[in-house]
């Protein structure tokens, strides 16, 4: 079984298993040939996008590890351990349950330890020794084939046909004249993996400021038991939290599945937020919905509490949810956008404009406070009547009104496929477009009619008669 | 035997005429106050639904007078999306006639009816919320006597206003308080031409308190206050000479 993939123009093998690896098939051989070598041959076609998802996903379980967990693609993962090692009972433990647990799921992986995110490469993918000790990866890596310095197929290639076979060779060698020929990349790379040069691993997500977790032996099942955990955990999260007078801005629980996969649920709060009952609160709407795709499956061993964003809190606001009515209202915010999503729950900011969409913008209500002006805008008095209901997308009248003048008040109007008889208007009113957008956009003049049969309406026409484009006629909202 | 039984379990939800008074939400001309037993109640939803197609708009605009009349608070309108593709989505400018400043407003866009409910729930105990509007699309059948039940709970508690703005007329129980059927009435001219003052053509369809009606009310801005609008009678004839004594 071979999986076989596009590679520029060629349709190359990318991955061969054990059984076509005997038959003598490798990595990067043309299909054609191994198709002529071996007719029976199973080909299945390569799936970045899937392989990447997968990759994704065993790097979200690894943060059982690190909250420092970096992807390495087509194939591997990079895990900062610093000060992680420990928990698990040393690296070897470390080393050991990781790869155990990956076996468990069906992966054949390798890992290896090493001081270096080069090192650390190398070893895993040519390696025999898995855990070097500080400051061994010179010898740990000198016996090891070039490949594993994580460079181009053209400079390794040029390395073999020079006569170096392993990393050993480079270590001796005068650098000025390989790095004219191969360029610079080569020594950064091997100084990389030496130590000699810094080298940060680019986390999937940055590491949350403040993190609590609990494994459990036997893992939960009962939705009630996760949030009892949760409620624990929030109580310990609020005090760190209130040790360092910080407030949480965004919440994410993270539910680790026996079978690998991780679910996270992420909340925002719209202020800082140190209230235990309310952090559970937050996140039982999110676990009581439908909508929410919990399933425990063979149950959790691991639920983490991590604060991603936080805000200084002073100790005095402790309690919120038993403040004054601005925090109430902020709590109820939140508590809405968690279920809801962050664009359905908004608040409303006067915007110093004339465009009447544009005039009252609504914005998430958790963003509504960094955006609130100091001040507000001046209150332009000579406003017109606005209606209570807007369209969001202007609605076309289903005719031109027949109307006493062409650029006159309409009198009669068919929208919706209904007739309607204007028995008395207010307008126009004038909008010029804001020219200096630079869209030319046509000037409105806007009528407010009351209609025979009730309808209050805000009709306005788009674009000026005599103009090379025919007016045309919106209703853009209601009146009470 | 039975009967006592019954008298206890309703007598959580009974109130004396006193505190019935003090629940009530005053609106204005005497008439309306006293068939609602001392304006409507605040330990009740109520619904609001509009007389026709076309008075969307007007039926808000009494759910949001109402509103601005029972305080200074935050006003929170629920509004299920379908719904604001007939009708569009609230405009905090438009809050003016009503005394709602947009700083005021906070709007929430719900997928379905249920969650809808849930959000008023949820908006309705927390202190600091003047009044909630829940607006359904269609009938909403959805809240049904058992969903406006809930929402009546939760009243006991609170002094916000519950109002429930059904798109449409839905036949079937409710557990409201009141049920108004909305439309646009002729406001007051003030000779200048226009619309006119803000009116609206009440139908009181379901009173738990009494007995039901119409009455034609006007708005005004100034003192938040509802008022009677004059019934219309036909104007004297201009060209016939005064009557001789």
């Amino acid at each position: 079984m071979v999986i076989a993939g596009a590679v520029g123009n060629a349709q190359l093998l990318t991955a061969v298993n054990d059984a076509a690896a005997r038959l003598g098939l490798s990595i990067g051989l043309p299909l054609a040939d191994a198709r002529a070598m071996f007719p029976a041959l199973s080909v299945a076609a390569m799936d970045e996008s899937a392989d990447q998802a997968l990759l994704e996903q065993i790097g979200g379980w690894c943060l059982r590890y690190t909250p420092l967990v970096g992807l390495a693609p087509p194939d591997g993962l990079t895990l900062d351990i610093t000060g992680c090692a420990h928990l698990f009972g040393g690296e070897q433990y470390l080393h050991r349950d990781l790869l155990q647990r990956l076996q468990r799921f069906g992966f054949a992986a390798r890992a290896a330890i090493a001081d270096t995110v080069g090192a650390a490469y190398a070893l895993a993918r040519h390696g025999k020794t898995t855990i070097v000790p500080p400051g061994g990866q010179r010898e740990a890596m000198a016996d090891l084939p070039l490949s594993g310095l994580r460079l181009d197929m053209e400079i390794i290639a040029g390395l073999k046909t020079s006569g170096f076979t392993c990393i050993g060779a480079l270590y001796s060698l005068p650098r000025a004249p390989l790095a004219a020929r191969f360029g610079t990349i080569l020594w950064l790379q091997l100084d990389r993996a030496l130590g000699r040069h810094d080298e940060a691993i680019a986390p999937r997500q940055l590491a949350p400021r403040f993190t609590v977790e609990r494994a459990f032996a036997e893992p939960l099942v009962r939705m009630e038991d996760i949030l009892i955990i949760t409620e624990e955990l929030a109580a310990r999260l609020t005090l760190l939290l209130g040790e360092r007078g910080q407030g949480a801005r965004r919440l994410t629980l993270l539910l680790f599945r026996l079978d690998g996969a991780v679910q996270s649920l992420t909340a925002g709060t719209s202020r800082p937020l140190r209230d235990a009952a309310f952090i559970r609160r937050l996140f039982v709407d999110r676990l009581t919905t439908r909508d929410c795709d919990y399933d425990s499956g063979f149950g959790y061993d691991l639920v983490r509490l991590c604060a991603d964003e936080t805000e200084n809190l002073d100790a005095a606001q402790d309690g919120l949810s038993n403040g004054n009515d601005a925090q109430a209202l902020a709590c109820l915010a939140d508590r809405l956008t968690a279920r809801l999503g962050k664009q359905h729950v908004l608040r409303l900011m006067e915007q110093d404009t004339h465009t009447p969409e544009a005039a009252c913008a609504a914005l998430p209500a958790q963003m509504a406070r960094e955006f609130a002006p100091a001040s507000l805008p001046p209150q332009d008095t000579l406003l017109g009547a606005r209606p209570l209901r807007l369209f969001s997308k202007p609605q076309p009248l289903d005719n031109t009104p027949m109307a006493t003048a062409p650029d006159g008040v309409p009198l009669r109007f068919r929208w919706r496929r209904v007739a309607h008889e204007v028995v008395a208007h207010e307008g126009p009113e004038r909008i010029a477009m804001e020219w200096w957008r630079g869209e030319e956009a046509p000037t409105r003049d806007y009528f407010r009619v009351a209609c025979k049969d009730g309808a209050r309406l805000w009709l306005y026409r788009e674009g000026l008669y005599g103009k090379a484009a025919e007016p045309r006629w919106f209703v853009h909202g209601l009146f009470a | 035997m039975r009967k006592a039984g019954v008298s206890r379990f309703s007598g959580r939800f009974s109130v004396s005429l006193a505190q019935m008074q003090e629940s009530g939400l005053v609106l204005g001309p005497a008439a309306l106050d006293e068939i609602l037993g001392g304006g409507l109640d605040r330990h009740r939803v109520h619904e609001i639904v509009p007389a026709g197609l076309f008075n969307l708009g007007t039926a808000a605009g009494f759910a949001c007078a109402l509103a601005a009349r029972n305080g200074a608070g935050s006003v929170v309108w629920i509004q299920q999306c379908m719904a604001a593709l007939e009708g569009g989505r609230p405009y905090g400018l438009g809050g003016a006639p009503f005394g709602i400043a947009s700083s005021r407003w906070l709007l929430v866009e719900t997928h379905t009816a249920k969650d809808t409910l849930w959000a008023m729930e949820e908006s309705l105990r927390t202190p600091g919320v003047t009044a909630v509007i829940g607006e359904l699309a269609g009938p909403g059948e959805m809240a049904d006597l058992t969903a406006t039940r809930r929402l009546n709970l939760v009243l006991q508690e609170r002094r916000a206003l519950g109002l429930l703005l059904r798109q449409q007329f839905r036949a079937g129980t409710s557990a409201c308080g009141t049920r108004w059927r909305v439309a646009a009435a002729q406001g007051r001219q003030d000779g200048l031409g226009g619309i006119g003052t803000l009116a609206f053509a009440l139908t009181l369809e379901k009173n738990q308190r009494g007995p039901c009606g119409a009455w034609n009310v006007e708005w005004n801005c100034d003192e938040a206050s509802f008022a009677a609008l004059p019934v219309p009678v036909a104007a004297p004839a201009r060209h016939r000479p005064p009557r001789a004594a």
